[in-house]
């Protein structure tokens, strides 16, 4: 694996850890959004 | 079509007030078009609103002085004719396209937004009922109240003109534009340093950041005051790029125009007023930031200064404060203090964090931030490693770019800010999220070119970022949908949107203009007709409302002073029953307030999402008098 190509995995890594951790805190947010929506 | 045409005469004005400036500065030479457009819309839009204080203090806030002084300033706008070096042009890509489109759908959603009533309680408080008032007083009136009452009004003076000759509807509009102007301004500065399609997306990306959708349609000014924040950053790197003194005035009028906006427009001038004096010209250019800021910002600060002795009202009243007004004095200056700065801030105020505080308000936001679903979402977050990479690998070019001017400024703000402010909530640091964005992304973006594997996460940041943000303020505006769909009826969309709404249509039809109302419901008294007193027992000194007063009889004396004849109270349920706050739930005990009709309604954690939990609460209205005001 070269420096560059394991430099774009971490990238990867990172966008996705820190969008699911942004996502965590709206958990009741998007429950709600989908009772409001009648898919929960 | 009244409201339409108004706010078009409001946009010409601020262009042509704008371009008069620039023209008269000399500062338009080496612009592009593009870039004069902005710049002399946000230069206008300070001195529209610091033109009408004068019309203000004089008495003339009537119809034909505010028409008279927009078409004046309308008629600037010739100064815009073939002003400025064509701009780059050239067909968009699909990328570019998507992007429009986005931005196109972002603007018929503020559009739907702005042509329902006003339902911030802000709002609704004083950024659209303070010029309220004033227009029917027929000049500005002294309000003794902090947070929200003695406070700097310049971009409420434009609200102003647009609920004076419009009335609500040009307001909204008005409030709609204006947000839509920071954005153009960011894409034009952004195309300096950035191509199309990442300047849109730095665009879409910050006008849909929760506290921007939040913000712009309603009044609250932070929005607004990024124009400010981005025109005197931009003359702040010009005037240190140049070493030309008249972009050193423009910097420090746009700066003065931040302080006229808001208290906290004195840190923001503190952190361009150090940039301005780190270079070699920084006497002469130091002296022309610092006059034109003074100018620009002091007419608030003296407003406040003739009627407290406090020209930031109340953060210097211990020492500088008159001691002879009913309205304030030192003790309830103290129980004011003692409750607000620990209620407001969350976090302790560390070097540790000052670092972390983005992060917190990101990820887990205390209440205090008021981060959560109107904070700065996800996307400083996503591209931070980008940034960080970027601004390594360049890092010997970064001393020649003005961003590092754009990121100096904000970082001594953001500190001043951090140390000092009394509230960490964080749109009140909104201002200066666009050259946040706009840094962030240019690093980013430049660590790409050098190492192509890296586009296509930060692609995937930036489109996540989009979906996520128009996903919430495609929420954000069902309402509003709702609003214009079921054939516009304003009672019902304020019945389901304004708590207690029902009561304040009630005083209206059945009290007095001799009656006065005592209340603490504030996001009611944008509707009140009738006079009302707003008093909580930290906003005000007339009625003592502490929780430990019992003193019925003292109470009696202080509410007939101010000619208090009824009260709007919210009922707080008990393990017994309910009271109101405790010193008026005495007066109520001892019969000197008696229950004249009662409001059942039901309460919301959101507007946009009535299921995220709702609950019931009752209002009453009251009338004080009877043998209980009688005794004692």
């Amino acid at each position: 694996m070269t420096r560059q190509s394991l430099l774009a995995t971490l990238m990867w890594v990172w966008v996705a850890a820190a969008l699911a951790a942004y996502l965590f805190q709206f958990r009741q947010l998007i429950d709600a959004v989908l009772r409001t929506l009648g898919l929960a | 079509m009244t409201a339409l045409g108004v706010v078009l005469l409001e946009v010409l004005c601020c262009l042509g007030l704008g371009a008069t400036a620039l023209r008269l500065l000399r500062v338009a030479d080496g612009m592009d078009r593009d870039e004069h457009l902005v710049v002399a819309f946000a230069v206008g839009f300070g001195l529209l609103g610091w033109l009408i204080f004068p019309l203000g203090v004089a008495g003339l806030l009537a119809w034909p002085w505010l028409l008279a002084l927009l078409v004046a300033g309308a008629a600037g706008s010739v100064y815009l004719w073939r002003a400025g070096l064509p701009t780059a042009s050239g067909r968009p890509d699909a990328v570019g396209w998507t992007l429009i489109a986005v931005i196109a759908a972002v603007m018929a959603m503020d559009g739907a937004e702005a042509l329902a009533p006003p339902v911030d309680a802000d709002t609704l408080a004083y950024h659209f009922n303070h010029p309220r008032l004033f227009l029917e007083a027929g000049r500005i009136e002294f309000i003794l109240r902090p947070l929200d009452g003695a406070i700097p009004y310049l971009i409420h003076m434009t609200y102003l003109a647009a609920l004076g000759l419009g009335g609500e509807l040009a307001a909204t509009l008005w409030t709609m534009v204006s947000g839509w102007a920071v954005g153009a301004f960011l894409y034009v500065l952004c195309r300096r340093h950035l191509g199309r399609n990442w300047s849109l997306a730095v665009t879409a990306v910050f006008l849909t950041t929760p506290a921007a959708i939040y913000g712009a349609g309603s009044g609250q000014v932070e929005m607004r005051m990024a124009l400010f924040v981005l025109t005197a950053a931009w003359a702040t790197a010009r005037a240190l790029e140049t070493g030309r003194l008249r972009f050193a005035v423009l910097g420090g009028a746009a700066a003065g125009f931040y302080v006229g906006a808001k208290y906290l427009g004195l840190l923001f001038a503190a952190g361009c007023g150090l940039a301005v004096l780190v270079q070699r010209r920084w006497l002469a250019h130091g002296a022309a930031f610092g006059a034109a800021l003074a100018v620009a910002g002091f007419q608030w600060y003296l407003w406040n200064a003739v009627h407290t002795g406090d020209p930031a009202f109340p953060m210097f009243f211990q020492w500088l404060g008159r001691d002879d007004m009913v309205l304030w004095n030192t003790t309830v200056d103290t129980a004011f203090k003692e409750f607000w700065f620990p209620w407001e801030r969350a976090v302790p105020r560390s070097v540790l964090w000052l670092l972390l505080y983005p992060l917190k308000a990101t990820l887990d936001p205390p209440t205090a931030f008021q981060a959560g679903r109107i904070g700065f979402g996800p996307y400083g977050l996503l591209i931070l490693p980008f940034a960080a990479l970027g601004v390594w690998a360049f890092r010997r070019n970064i001393r020649r770019s003005p961003l590092l001017v754009y990121a100096a400024v904000t970082a001594v703000f953001y500190a001043l800010w951090f140390f000092t402010g009394s509230s960490q909530r964080i749109r009140h640091i909104l201002p200066v999220l666009p050259l946040v964005l706009l840094c962030l992304t240019v690093a980013a973006q430049r660590l790409t070119v050098t190492a192509g594997g890296l586009v296509r996460p930060l692609a995937v940041a930036v489109a996540a970022t989009l979906c996520l943000q128009v996903t919430g303020q495609a929420l954000f505006s069902v309402n509003a949908y709702r609003y214009l769909a079921g054939g516009a009826d304003r009672a019902a969309f304020l019945r389901d949107n304004v708590l207690g709404y029902d009561a304040a249509v009630w005083i209206n039809a059945h009290l007095k203009p001799v009656d006065r109302v005592l209340t603490s419901e504030r996001q009611l008294l944008y509707f009140l007709d009738v006079p009302y007193f707003f008093a909580t027992d930290v906003s005000q000194a007339a009625i003592d409302l502490r929780g430990d007063n019992t003193d019925a009889a003292a109470l009696r004396r202080q509410v007939a002073a101010m000619g208090i004849t009824h009260a709007l109270l919210g009922r707080v349920p008990t393990p017994q029953g309910f009271e109101y706050s405790r010193p008026l739930h005495r007066l109520w005990e001892v019969g000197c307030l008696r229950v004249l009709k009662s409001f059942h309604m039901r309460t919301t954690r959101s507007r946009t999402l009535p299921a995220l939990s709702s609950g019931e609460r009752t209002f009453d209205v009251l009338t004080l008098g009877g043998r209980g005001c009688a005794e004692g």
